[in-house]
């Protein structure tokens, strides 16, 4: 994955969390210890390219971005029951964003966002194209799997 | 008369001479809030996203941030005979200034606070102008609530 | 005038966030339906009178395209208008759904502003 497309789905997330959920987001100051319980959330797209999004994010997370799209409490019961939901429509609005700014004739079909447990974090940010940013101080790393 | 809103700083009024006016907004955010019945109106000209960057800070100077100021303006606002769910509130401001943080600017992290206290205030936006690369100046009129923006020599309404 | 709206979307939070931004908007909405994909969006409306059906486009069981056709096509369900709210990616399909008769769309991300814009002069146009 080029280096601009991977710069393309930073901006895609940030202004997916800014725009949707009240998130602001940093970039981390230094290394980012991985989080105690964390979701590998995944969606994949296909057509003249194919590939997939992969999202990872720790579970309280989801519990403070369904409390600012609902105007919330994060410890309200409902945040928590839908923070698993709400960050797999932040997946979605990640790729129709970053699908629709490529530069590409034909735009790909997307498919519906799926989640299961991350076992290790520190491998998934470390793969080839991942990288991770601060949001409202929880680690968020996300990175596109190419499909030849 | 005009009454000047400075940097880190709120001010309301209900006179309809008056018109607030706040100069040099930059990466910072400025609130216009107006209640049409009552007319009253507020302004806030804040500088940072969230008070808990700075607390002490946000104790002596609440209006230097998103969340302590705006709940200052409200509560100003409210004191001279606002209703809260009248209000027609604006924004202007958030530019990337001399920022090269790009998608992790200032400017950006101001508009995402205020626009997430606003949301938990049950408050949307009747207007905004922000991000760009320009300051603004931004007046408000109290006799009708009407909001200019000048910028880079144009005058615009808001 | 009161509505009734209809919201088909398969996110929760986002059905919660939407209904919440209109609610805060000033329109005069009576009622809000909703459903989590395009069969359970016909069931509804097969079960009350709706003035507005907004729909995302990516669901499971039935999608937004296929839920389109398929009030557009039934003259029982013909006149309600209908606007998509979805992170659809291709402007061309978005496009060929306002051609079938769709109203207006908005894209997401969108704030509640932009889908107060939406929603508004959709319901000026409506009448029970």
């Amino acid at each position: 994955m080029s280096d601009t497309y991977t710069d393309l789905l930073l901006e895609c997330l940030v202004e997916a969390l800014q725009t949707f959920a009240f998130v602001a987001a940093e970039p981390p100051q230094g290394p980012v210890p991985a989080p105690a319980a964390a979701d590998l959330y995944t969606l994949r797209f296909q057509g003249a390219d194919s590939g997939e999004l992969q999202l990872a994010a720790p579970r309280a997370f989801g519990c403070l971005m369904a409390a600012n799209m609902l105007g919330l409490e994060p410890a309200d019961a409902e945040a928590a029951e839908r923070a698993q939901d709400v960050i797999k429509e932040l997946c979605n609005i990640i790729t129709g964003l970053w699908l629709s700014r490529r530069a590409t004739v034909y735009v790909p079909e997307m498919g519906l966002p799926s989640a299961s447990a991350l076992p290790d974090w520190d491998r998934f940010a470390a793969l080839p194209g991942s990288f991770t940013i601060l949001a409202e101080g929880f680690p968020l790393a996300a990175r596109i799997e190419e499909t030849p | 008369m005009n009454i000047v809103v400075n940097v880190s700083d709120a001010r309301v009024s209900k006179d309809p001479e008056d018109t607030l006016v706040t100069y040099s907004l930059g990466s910072c955010i400025a609130v216009v809030a107006y209640d049409p019945i009552s007319r009253c109106g507020g302004l806030l000209h804040y500088q940072l996203p969230t008070s808990t960057l700075d607390a002490s800070r946000a104790q002596a100077n609440p209006c230097m941030f998103a969340d302590t100021g705006m709940k200052h303006l409200l509560q100003e606002l409210q004191n001279t005979g606002a209703n809260k769910t009248r209000l027609k509130v604006k924004l202007a401001g958030g530019a990337e200034m001399f920022d090269d943080k790009g998608v992790f600017s200032i400017g950006k992290r101001n508009h995402t606070a205020i626009r997430k206290i606003l949301w938990q205030h049950g408050l949307l936006l009747s207007s905004e102008q922000v991000g760009g690369s320009e300051p603004r100046t931004l007046y408000l009129h109290l006799a009708d609530g009407s909001t200019i923006i000048k910028s880079r020599g144009e005058t615009i309404p808001l | 005038m009161s509505h009734r709206i209809l919201i088909v979307d398969d996110s929760a939070t986002t059905r919660g966030l939407i209904k919440r931004a209109l609610q805060l908007s000033g329109l005069e909405v009576a009622e809000f339906y909703e459903a989590g994909h395009g069969k359970e969006a016909l069931e509804q409306l097969a079960l009350h009178p709706v003035d507005l059906v907004l729909a995302d486009l990516h669901m499971p069981v039935m999608n937004g395209v296929e839920l389109t056709h398929a009030i557009l096509s039934n003259p029982v369900t013909a006149h309600i208008p209908v606007a998509i709210i979805s992170a659809e990616p291709c402007t061309n399909r978005l496009l060929e759904l306002r051609r079938a008769g769709v109203k207006g769309y908005v894209r997401k991300p969108c704030t509640p502003e932009m889908l107060r814009n939406l929603v508004a002069p959709l319901l000026e146009t409506t009448h029970v």
